[in-house]
């Protein structure tokens, strides 16, 4: 799905359609048998972004510390791959609700 | 009528809990000489950084345990510290310790191939057996002794000692002790504590719930044997 050009703003539309973008790949990745270290952040940094939350906002919700979430969103550290299914989910989970609320 | 038992949530301390979380450990540490006292930055920084974890009562969230498990930069061995626990005789200490480890084990990265990156310490000082007992029966092994003399000796070290040298024992989380850990998550524990019954609930990042940690667990400790 293509970024807005700079200078122009979203759509109501246009933002509910990246939210079910990024919704759907995280929820996708969240049932796989296995995520890439490039997916794993690739989604958190999406996820992020698509919520419109600080690092540090997205962290508290996530229940992970501010600096631990950044290691991993700049691969310097990463969960074990077992865990990452289940943080991708709740990624999954928070874009639904994002998504279904606007 | 009998009463239902406690139930205790184990939990990475949020920032949000760092002061409560201060004052829980002052409390503790200007009653037992063995215990160092943070200051509450040391606390705020250690909990940010999300390497504090606790016990609290689920219907109070009072804290009934903390422990720390810390590094002093990115590239250094992480120290297993702070142990304070106010229910005694329940297994809280020793399930804490348990899961602030395995925590530590597989949101970041402290293995590759099999071997210790960056390993795990805890220092025990010479006349404090309790700790002594938890780290050794957990797998860590005595790896070295460190030696101050009385000068030379932190402030807060001197407050129960008589003048003299003042030893800590320093010990290492070993491979044997990771398999050890899986395995005890896998096959002992069944989310209470014992014999008390008392539920003891995990809470892990996003969707994460106690099997995962489980599985990661027993998938590092079957890597080390492959």
């Amino acid at each position: 799905m293509a970024e807005p050009k700079p200078g122009t703003s979203m759509t109501n539309v246009e933002r509910k359609q990246h939210l079910q973008g990024a919704q759907k790949k995280a929820a996708d990745a969240a049932k796989a048998e296995e995520i890439k270290d490039s997916d794993f952040r690739a989604i958190l940094r999406d996820g992020q972004k698509q919520l419109k939350m600080s690092e540090k906002e997205f962290a508290d919700e996530l229940h992970v510390s501010h600096p631990r979430l950044n290691r991993w969103l700049h691969g310097k550290d990463l969960p074990h791959p077992v865990m990452r299914p289940g943080i991708v989910a709740w990624v999954a989970h928070k874009l639904s609700a994002s998504a279904g609320n606007k | 009528m009998v009463a239902l038992p406690s139930s205790f949530v184990f939990a990475q301390v949020p920032s949000t809990a760092a002061e409560n979380a201060f004052e829980f450990h002052r409390n503790f540490a200007s009653k037992d000489p063995h215990i160092h006292p943070r200051i509450e930055s040391e606390i705020e920084e250690f909990a940010q950084s999300g390497h504090l974890f606790s016990v609290r009562r689920k219907n109070t969230n009072e804290f009934v345990g903390l422990c720390y498990v810390v590094q002093d930069s990115a590239e250094r061995d992480w120290q297993l510290g702070g142990l304070t626990v106010t229910v005694q005789k329940q297994g809280i200490g020793e399930l804490l310790v348990r899961f602030a480890l395995a925590h530590t084990i597989v949101y970041g990265v402290l293995l590759q191939e099999g071997k210790w990156v960056q390993k795990i310490m805890a220092y025990v000082r010479n006349d404090n057996n309790a700790p002594r007992r938890l780290v050794t029966s957990l797998g860590f092994e005595h790896s070295a002794t460190d030696v101050f003399s009385h000068e030379d000796a932190p402030a807060w070290m001197e407050r129960n000692s008589e003048r003299g040298n003042i030893v800590f024992d320093e010990f290492t989380f070993t491979l044997d002790g990771l398999r050890q850990l899986a395995t005890w998550f896998s096959e002992r524990f069944d989310g209470t504590l014992h014999p008390s019954g008392a539920e003891a609930q995990i809470d892990l990042a996003g969707h994460n719930r106690i099997e995962h940690l489980t599985k990661a667990l027993r998938q590092l400790a079957g890597g080390l044997d492959s």
